[in-house]
């Protein structure tokens, strides 16, 4: 089965007065259909910027330089980043084809309409139903989402709502259109670890349900474990580590992969000895200007790791990597 | 359940009962500024100079003024002058002011863009009031003219407001997921954006509300807005300041007049803020 979408030498870079700032520095990423592909790195390595480019959603003054994003479906290829972002075909893709759900639902809906407005307005948007009819979709696809009581609840405002009842609206609105890909943001960091374990059961259940794709955007890996089949690891704007996940959890490669999993609390770790960290902070994209971005903390480092360019290959069939330490 | 917005207004009004009392005041000087010149007990030109500075009494119920003209007939035709006054200067002012502000607002960073706000900082530099002289020179002296100087003048200050209003509002993350869901940017600009600007411009609006009818008067006062013996509110009040040593009363009706009304649109304001805010409700 081809890719749903295939991501090639993708350059995004932020233009600054005084410099020029790559966030997104040479990706390549297929994200395979009816799978969750688990994006995980450090806060600032580039992952939201990822997928706000597929989205065709990159913030002013960001600009993708390089780089294809292909679009499959219906036996057809669209580069996404080729379309005007305002186009009525971009429009066409968003919401409808390829929706997202994002960091903080508190913000993310419309204070002053109320949430049957807006999953309606989705809907009416892509869809030439009348308003019965959409609102009749949309206490389904509410029910579907775990909302509680949607016949009474469905024009609330979002001020209502607690945060993990606005995440199931975020869902219901990204996934009413029954899209190809969802692409979800961190979408349980500003949830508390109840309604997170249950966020995350509903998009496990999506997946199987309305076999959505989804591009699953986080800095916990326990989350990945959970949720992801495969993993790819990124830092500082690149894929350094891309596996299945068990691949990932019982054979990491990358030494920064391996420091991620090491810095993970266990509850059967020893009391007294510290917690395992990566020492460092993630550099600015851009301020390394030769050899592989994470020598400068890599505990294995050598000397050719600070010259050249790691390139991500295969170490082994289905595991990508890119460290010397390998090929 | 879902309640009609029509509904909602109704709750919101009923909720602050102040609000219902500068909606009542506010509908009546609608009524009188478009009924006025048909209630009136005597002509508002009419002089009669054995009448002068009569204090309130059965014939005339707000007195007379230094020509012997019925004020409280001069007050009621006065109305539609005001009501005139407001609305085309609010609509040249608030509502163009405020669209060209909300579209400069949202367009993307250029150079065009900066042009745009340089040139209206630098208009905002110009004192509202004598900008609306200068531009009622330049139109000649005539109650319309001084209309239209006054909301051209306002315009440069909304644009400000709007634009930066606008500014900030585009970039917040209910903005960034209507985009997501497929939302054109007029859509967003003026479905999702306006709604949640509305409270600002209303409070804009009615202080705006206010200055015009005092900015009426000053242009009045100088000889290029409503000219004698036009019965205008403000004119009254300047004519009757005049005479403040031989008959006080004078400036007491069309001051009131003008005080209930610009109270009455502050208060009606606070009701539609109810309204419009969803917390409130």
């Amino acid at each position: 089965m081809y890719n749903l979408i295939d991501i090639s030498s993708l350059h995004v870079d932020f233009h600054l007065e005084e410099s020029i700032v790559p966030a997104i520095n040479g990706i390549d990423l297929a994200v395979k259909r009816e799978k969750i592909l688990g994006i995980v790195g450090e806060s600032g390595c580039g992952k939201s910027v990822l997928a706000l480019s597929i989205m065709g959603l990159i913030p002013s003054p960001g600009k993708i330089t390089n780089g294809k994003i292909l679009f499959n479906h219906n036996n057809s290829e669209i580069d996404l980043t080729k379309i005007d972002s305002n186009s009525q075909l971009m429009r066409n893709i968003r919401g409808n084809k390829i929706s997202m759900i994002f960091q903080e639902p508190m913000t993310s809906l419309n204070p002053v309409f109320n949430i049957g407005d807006q999953i309606i307005e989705t809907i009416r948007l892509h869809q030439k139903v009348n308003y019965s009819v959409s609102k009749q979709r949309t206490l389904k696809i509410l029910n579907e989402v775990g909302f509680p009581d949607p016949a009474t609840r469905i024009f609330d405002y979002p001020h209502q709502l607690s945060g993990g009842m606005l995440q199931r609206v975020m869902i219901a609105m990204a996934l009413v259109c029954k899209p190809l890909l969802l692409i979800a943001d961190e979408p349980t960091t500003a949830l508390d670890v109840t309604i997170q374990a249950q966020v995350l059961k509903l998009m496990n259940e999506i997946k199987l349900r309305f076999k959505t794709t989804i591009i699953f955007i986080t800095h916990d890996l326990g989350v990945i474990a959970k949720m992801a089949d495969e993993v790819a690891i990124m830092y500082v704007g690149k894929i350094v580590e891309h596996a299945p996940v068990n691949e990932i959890f019982s054979n990491p490669k990358h030494p920064y992969t391996i420091g991620l999993l090491q810095s993970m609390p266990t509850l059967n770790r020893q009391r007294n000895k510290p917690l395992s960290t990566i020492k460092g902070n993630v550099p600015n994209p851009g301020e390394i200007k030769s050899g592989c971005n994470f020598y400068p903390r890599c505990p294995k480092v050598m000397s050719r790791c600070k010259k050249e360019e790691p390139l991500l290959l295969n170490s082994s069939k289905n595991q990508k990597v890119s460290c010397f330490l390998y090929n | 359940m879902k309640d009609s917005l029509l509904k909602l207004l109704i709750k919101g009004f009923l909720k602050r009962k102040i609000s219902l009392v500068g909606l009542v005041i506010f509908l009546f000087f609608i009524f009188c500024g478009i009924f006025g010149s048909y209630l009136t007990p005597y002509d508002p030109y009419k002089t009669k100079f054995s009448n002068r500075y009569e204090l309130p009494n059965n014939k005339n119920l707000f007195g007379t003024d230094w020509a012997g003209r019925d004020v409280l007939s001069r007050v009621l035709v006065g109305a539609g002058i005001t009501l005139k006054i407001s609305i085309l200067a609010l609509c040249i002012g608030s509502v163009i002011g405020g669209i060209l502000g909300i579209i400069i607002g949202f367009m993307k960073n250029s150079l065009l863009k900066m042009l745009i706000i340089q040139i209206n900082d630098i208009l905002l530099t110009f004192p509202f009031l004598v900008l609306a002289i200068l531009i009622s020179a330049l139109l000649g002296s005539s109650l319309n003219n001084a209309i239209i100087a006054i909301g051209i003048s306002r315009i440069p200050r909304y644009v400000r407001i709007f634009s930066l209003v606008v500014n900030s509002e585009k970039n917040k993350n209910y903005v960034i997921s209507a985009i997501s869901i497929g939302a054109s940017n007029m859509r967003i600009l003026f479905y999702h954006i306006l709604p949640n600007i509305l409270p600002i411009f209303l409070v804009n609006t009615v202080l705006f509300f206010a200055l015009t009818i005092i900015a009426e008067a000053t242009l009045s006062f100088i000889g290029i807005g409503a000219q004698p013996p036009l019965p205008s509110w403000g004119l009254m009040i300047r004519q009757a300041s005049e005479n403040m040593l031989v008959y006080p009363f004078g400036v007491i009706p069309p001051s009131i007049a003008i005080l209930l009304v610009v109270l009455s649109a502050n208060l009606m304001s606070d009701g539609l803020r109810e309204f419009m805010d969803p917390k409130l409700r």
